[in-house]
């Protein structure tokens, strides 16, 4: 998996990104290796605090890290040049939480959605500028696009500005999306439309993407492969089935523990107990060990690392559950 | 069991100068005491209004048009008529609220701890730390916490001292709008088991309101679910869950994403958000799969057995199909 590969799109290898408030130091990413292939769609996984969103805005870059490297299309992204980066910004595209404020208010979908073609492509018509965003609105699903076009947001749906907003990342073709939460702020049932114009938008555009996301269900839905994060560290990585079928490390078992499942009542509630879990990360052991269920002394001292279980299945405990 | 809130015929419009909106179309509902009841729907379907009417918070351009809301205490009150010095004896004591997105609603620069007092200033309890660390302690939160200010706090911390800030003046009924939208899915099964063991340690009547259904299913002991200012189908969650009859809610039920629910997610196109507009009939009828002509006619509402109501003329041929 750390082997260098042709196909390998985009590729972490160690980094690390501390915040600094006065002496206190964060580590939203220690360490951090994955790589991501061409047309895959891989998912990050995590709680709030983990780092999958720093994860995701370094590897678009938009925010610098301390030490490590990041490639893309097998070149260091710190080095890129101006003109370099301005080409590595027309293929990589982000697509973002919460469509209620990522769509400014005051612009027609025409205007939100056209913005990246006056970046990229001043010299075009406005005729065919008019054209694809046509053409993009409908792909998005948001048909007859005609009828869009020229409303303003406020008019939309949640479901439908997040198509639009959808719709607005791939105008310019990219080869590189990263998704982060797309689906949380939305209605349950809008989860499934955004879900699976993403599954459907693959196969049209060859795009591979990072889905970042708290959510195992989701991420197991739209993703090939899927690496879990606590505390700013990789703890499992490996195939979507694979992980979701057989979780080698405990909190990964929590996470999809703690999916909501129609009609399951719940056992626990006689003594919810408050769990401190507020740390900075940076730890000598593992990141999990002061509220994992089998922690032993080891695991508080030593640092575990990712080892192989086989299948392409990574896990960073040093007492896997398989 | 029996009622402690009757809703009778209330309707809520939002007036703007140019369009009149209902939000509430005449809905009538009974809570149980000591009963957990869900209200589902998506966004725009009226059910935080609903949470809003009965404490009786709507305000401009939102109007109350018409309907009663009875607390069935010791001698039965009308919210409705109360006057503003009753409002505010009122609220909080007998029916308290945790309000959507509240994990942002506290006071970033004073202290938990002052933030107690306030309430109890207002509402001319006394002042005691004493009772701050039970409510806090009831929370699963320790004693710490009244000192920090809420930016020390995790949003499931932040939830959980809403949650204790709303049970201050030990009230009857607690009404709960989207207390878990922002949070992640492990904290969210956190503050559901918190919520679900309320019930028994204080003796309160929850009213649940979300959007996610199998959220719902997981805590609630009834299920109302909305549509377009309208309860479309009420009864016990088992029952809704098991047998729904009417053609939103089988949608709903089907979009559920769920770690087994993977293959059988099809590409699915928005509903159109233009429902019916004509004061009789089904709001469905637009985006409905076995619409018929008799739907536009007349409201039409019918109860299957004791607890299970539905509103839809093609009751039968739901059934049948099954």
């Amino acid at each position: 998996m750390f082997n260098s590969n042709e196909s390998e799109f985009l590729k972490f290898s160690n980094v690390t990104k501390i915040f600094k408030s006065g002496h206190l130091k964060t580590y939203a990413l220690d360490s951090v290796s994955f790589s991501l292939m061409e047309n895959e769609i891989l998912s990050v996984v995590g709680e709030s605090g983990s780092g999958k969103s720093t994860l995701g805005l370094i590897a678009i870059a938009m925010e610098t890290y301390n030490s490590g490297n990041v490639y893309f299309e097998g070149r260091e992204i710190k080095k890129l040049k101006r003109k370099e980066l301005r080409k590595f910004r027309e293929k990589s595209q982000m697509i973002f939480q919460d469509p209620y404020e990522s769509l400014n208010p005051f612009n027609s979908i025409y205007t939100s959605v056209s913005t990246p073609l006056y970046g990229f492509h001043s010299k075009m018509p406005y005729d065919e500028k008019r054209k694809s965003v046509i053409k993009i609105l409908n792909d998005v699903g948001l048909m007859p696009a005609t009828e869009y076009i020229d409303e303003f947001p406020t008019k939309l749906s949640g479901g439908q500005r997040q198509r639009a907003s959808i719709a607005r990342s791939f105008i310019l073709n990219p080869k590189f999306i990263v998704a982060d939460e797309p689906t949380s702020m939305l209605d349950a049932s809008s989860v499934a439309e955004i879900l699976t114009l993403l599954k459907k938008m693959k196969e049209q555009y060859k795009y591979s993407m990072l889905y970042i996301s708290h959510d195992i269900a989701s991420a197991h839905y739209i993703s090939d492969r899927m690496v879990v994060m606590n505390l700013g560290r990789i703890i499992e990585s490996g195939s979507s089935d694979e992980i979701v079928n057989h979780p080698a490390h405990p909190y990964t078992k929590k996470l999809i523990d703690s999916v909501p499942k129609l009609g399951e009542k719940l056992d626990n509630i006689e003594n919810v107990n408050f769990i401190p879990k507020y740390i900075n990360g940076g730890m000598k052991g593992c990141t999990y060990s002061n509220i994992c269920p089998i922690a032993r002394d080891k695991c508080k001292t030593e640092r575990p690392e990712l080892f192989d279980l086989g299948n392409n299945h990574y896990v960073a405990c040093f007492y896997p559950l398989i | 069991m029996s009622d402690i809130l009757s809703i009778k015929n209330l309707s809520v419009v939002y007036k703007t100068s140019n369009r009149e909106t209902s939000a509430l179309k005449s809905i009538n509902i009974n809570f149980r005491s000591h009963e957990i009841a869900a209200i589902v729907g998506e966004s725009g379907s009226g059910k935080s209004t609903m949470g809003l009417a009965i404490m009786k918070l709507i305000s401009d351009p939102g109007k109350i048009t018409s309907g009663e809301v009875i607390y069935h205490g010791d001698q039965d009150i009308d919210i409705m008529g109360l006057d503003a010095g009753e409002l505010r004896r009122f609220r909080w004591k007998t029916i308290s609220m945790v309000f959507q997105a509240s994990m942002n609603s506290l006071n970033p620069v004073t202290r938990v701890r002052d933030q107690f007092m306030d309430t109890f200033a207002a509402h001319s309890m006394k002042q005691d730390d004493k009772m701050i660390d039970f409510l806090l302690e009831h929370s699963g939160l320790s004693n710490n916490v009244k000192n920090m200010y809420p930016n020390q706090l995790s949003g499931g911390m932040k939830q959980r001292v809403n949650i204790a800030l709303a049970l201050a003046c030990n009230p009857k009924i607690l009404i709960a709008d989207e207390p878990t939208t922002a949070l992640d899915v492990v904290v969210q099964r956190e503050i559901l088991e918190y919520l679900a063991s309320l019930k028994n340690k204080l003796n309160l009547t929850i009213i649940f309101i979300t959007h996610d259904i199998s959220l719902a299913s997981m805590v609630a002991d009834r299920m109302f679910i909305f549509y377009d200012g309208r309860v479309i189908e009420s009864g016990d969650t088992e029952e809704i869950i098991n047998n729904p009859l009417h053609p939103y809610t089988k949608k709903l039920l089907s979009l559920i994403i769920s770690l087994k629910s993977v293959n059988n997610l099809k590409f699915y196109m928005p509903d159109k958000k233009n429902y019916n507009k004509s004061n009789s009939g089904c709001s469905y009828y637009n985006n409905c799969p076995i619409r018929s002509s008799a739907c536009l006619k007349y409201d039409y509402h019918e109860i299957i057995n004791n607890n299970h109501m539905v509103k839809c003329i093609n009751v039968d041929k739901v059934i049948n199909n099954v």
